[in-house]
């Protein structure tokens, strides 16, 4: 693949959430689906054959990686280098070639982690955004400043975020029409609460110039799906909702 | 592949849990609690001995009810940050399938042992976690008394009993039925005795010896079955009259007594027994090199010495011995005696020392040995003060009783 950027992004984001995760290599392509350790947060990463310049699965493998250690490996990628991944079966490891200026080659021996089959959750959300990643992200920010959780809102006027504590509070508008604000279809007013921390992790994934898609619902998980490899791949999160105390 | 069959047949259901109706009883009323609402004690402390159902009760709760459940185990690193992190987070936050409506039960196993494995403040999270929560929290532990008080308070505590050979039994015959073994009744009642309560220990041994042949006869038990410490006297006096290095290794293991415990009881009574001086000491000798190895394998953690621990300390008392022995009644050791004596005190102690320690940045070990009589002479001295000091750290009122009878000593 000619793009290590997709990897060492997606794996920088999912790295915080989960400690370790079981890929799974098949014809179509690569997939991955978990939970983090509190089961609050689900992951699902789906990045296609396609995506990569050549691809070649013989037969269907689960890889179970230990993610702090990719993305150390990950954090030596140079931009202009490009990535190959190898799985030698015989001794269990994957292997990751960055080639440059020069081939430099990383073996990761893998773990045993058990194949999970998470169902994705279905749920009726009330309202989808399409949001650039920058204002989320400044949004978020601006949420540390005051408090733990951020609360998400989407209705006829806009798309809004916002948080509290201490006395303190700050709150962010994207209103109707605007430039930032791809896509606004509200089919029920919508608002939720989260931990800000878990979306900030999420939005390291995020290219700063890239639409996010949000789905949310009235005390529902919120759901963010974030376009990768040039919108041929998928990552997307999914966070449950703070319950919020009387 | 292999499968235990204490997961096999693991209960799903609350109504198939053996034998503890009163408990589950009272674990459902709490959680028909939390379905309308965050209940004045928002977690149930399980507590009750091995095998009697504690994690199986909290496990086929969640199932009942639909919640969703997470489980964090002592040998997870249950330090100050990952106990908020992992379990805070899931105390406060609604489910990804149900969103906000739905709940998530938060099962902290071994919650009697989470201090002494990293002293990082362990505790603090959980009461922390507890205050919080809005989420059901269930936490598990053999031994009650290992738990702060500020911790038991904010619990709904319920007791499981140790189950009745009866109804062990009855739970083999059970099994036994489903997977088409015939056994022998008496051999049954032989596991169900031994067991002393523990269900999973009992299936287990059912198991072991069943395993492959289909039938459970008598004969094939007399291998598996635990020596349980109301023989220990028993055991010991097979100790010290060893005539073998061999025989006396093997009487030890069996005797299901770690040997940091069981040097306890041979050196009270071993070098009594010798009547030749000389014997004594070559006994004393054998018994404080195994000394050493026990503490060696504490500090280091490695359990690997143990096993020379115990070769001295078994063969040593009955090889080295020349001489008579004098036949006297065994005793119990001392330091045992002692330390159920002292046993008020010292959690008295301890968890003032906790307290101080959190307040003052330091170790808990630092605040005992050098806080705490200086805290006791204004407690007893100074009431004004006393009081803000007691207040700041929130002692109990044996706490503080505690901390003025320090001075006296």
């Amino acid at each position: 693949m000619s793009d290590t950027r997709v990897w060492k992004t997606c794996v920088g984001a999912i790295v915080n959430l989960i400690e370790e995760a079981a890929f799974k290599f098949t014809g179509e392509g690569v997939r991955m689906r978990a939970m983090d350790p509190s089961h609050v947060a689900l992951v699902d990463f789906d990045l296609p054959a396609k995506a990569f310049d050549e691809y070649e699965v013989s037969k269907p493998v689960v890889l179970g990686i230990v993610l702090v250690e990719l993305n150390k490996i990950m954090s030596r990628a140079k931009s202009e280098d490009s990535l190959i991944l190898e799985f030698e079966e015989e001794k269990n490891r994957l292997s990751l070639v960055f080639k440059g200026r020069s081939s430099r080659r990383f073996n990761l021996p893998l773990v045993d982690i058990k194949e999970s089959e998470l169902p994705e959750p279905k749920l009726q959300f009330g309202a989808t955004v399409r949001v650039l990643g920058e204002i989320i992200q400044d949004g978020l920010r601006d949420a540390e400043v005051v408090g733990d959780t951020v609360r998400f809102e989407a209705n006829e006027s806009g798309f809004f975020m916002y948080s509290e504590g201490d006395g303190r509070s700050v709150e962010l508008k994207l209103e109707k029409g605007s430039e930032a604000l791809a896509k606004l279809e509200v089919r029920q007013p919508s608002r939720a609460m989260f931990n800000v921390k878990y979306l900030s992790d999420m939005l390291k994934a995020a290219d700063m110039k890239d639409f996010i898609t949000i789905n949310l619902g009235t005390d529902l998980p919120i759901k963010l799906d974030f376009p990768i490899a040039g919108g041929e791949g998928r990552l997307s999160f999914i966070l449950a909702p703070r319950i919020e105390s009387e | 592949m292999f499968s235990p069959w204490t997961e096999k047949y693991k209960p799903s259901k609350l109504s198939e849990v053996v034998d503890q109706g009163q408990a589950v009883k009272a674990v459902m009323e709490w959680a028909r609690g939390w379905e309308r609402g965050k209940p004045a004690k928002p977690a149930l402390l399980l507590y009750g001995p091995p095998g009697s159902g504690k994690t199986t009760i909290a496990e086929a709760l969640a199932k009942e009810f639909g919640w969703d459940s997470i489980q964090l185990n002592a040998s997870d690193k249950r330090t100050f940050e990952v106990l908020k992190r992992v379990a805070g987070e899931a105390a406060t936050t609604g489910t990804l399938f149900e969103g906000a409506g739905g709940r998530r039960l938060v099962i902290l196993d071994e919650a009697d042992n989470i201090h002494s494995r990293s002293d990082l403040g362990g505790y603090r999270a959980v009461r922390e976690v507890l205050g919080r929560t809005t989420n059901p929290i269930i936490l598990i532990a053999n031994d009650r008394r290992a738990i702060p008080s500020e911790i038991l308070n904010s619990c709904l505590q319920v007791n499981l009993r140790r189950l009745s050979p009866q109804s062990i039994e009855r739970a083999l015959e059970r099994i036994c039925e489903m997977e088409g073994i015939e056994a022998e009744p008496l051999a049954l009642k032989r596991i169900a005795e031994a067991s002393r309560g523990d269900l999973r220990a009992a299936i287990n041994d059912l198991q072991t010896s069943a395993t492959g042949k289909k039938r459970c006869a008598i004969r094939d038990l007399a291998l598996y079955l635990r020596d349980m410490e109301s023989n220990v006297f028993q055991v010991l006096g097979g100790i010290l009259h060893a005539s073998s290095v061999g025989e006396a290794r093997r009487i030890l293991w069996s005797l299901d007594m770690p040997p940091d415990e069981a040097i306890g009881w041979i050196s009270e009574n071993a070098p009594l027994l010798a009547k030749n001086p000389l014997d004594r000491a070559r006994i004393y000798e054998a018994l404080s090199r195994a000394d050493i190895f026990l503490s060696r394998a504490r500090r280091k953690q490695v359990y690997g010495l143990w096993g020379y621990a115990s070769d001295l300390m078994a063969a040593g008392p009955s090889i080295l011995r020349d001489g008579e022995t004098v036949s006297r009644r065994l005793q119990v050791p001392s330091s045992a005696i002692a330390y159920r004596q002292t046993r008020g005190e010292r959690t008295f102690r301890e968890s003032v020392a906790r307290k101080v320690a959190s307040r003052c940045h330091t170790s808990s070990r630092v605040a005992r040995k050098h806080f705490l009589k200086y805290l006791g002479v204004i407690l007893k001295h100074d009431r004004k003060r006393g009081r803000a000091i007691a207040e700041e750290l929130e002692l109990t009122e044996g706490e503080a009783e505690y901390l003025k009878s320090v001075v006296d000593l």
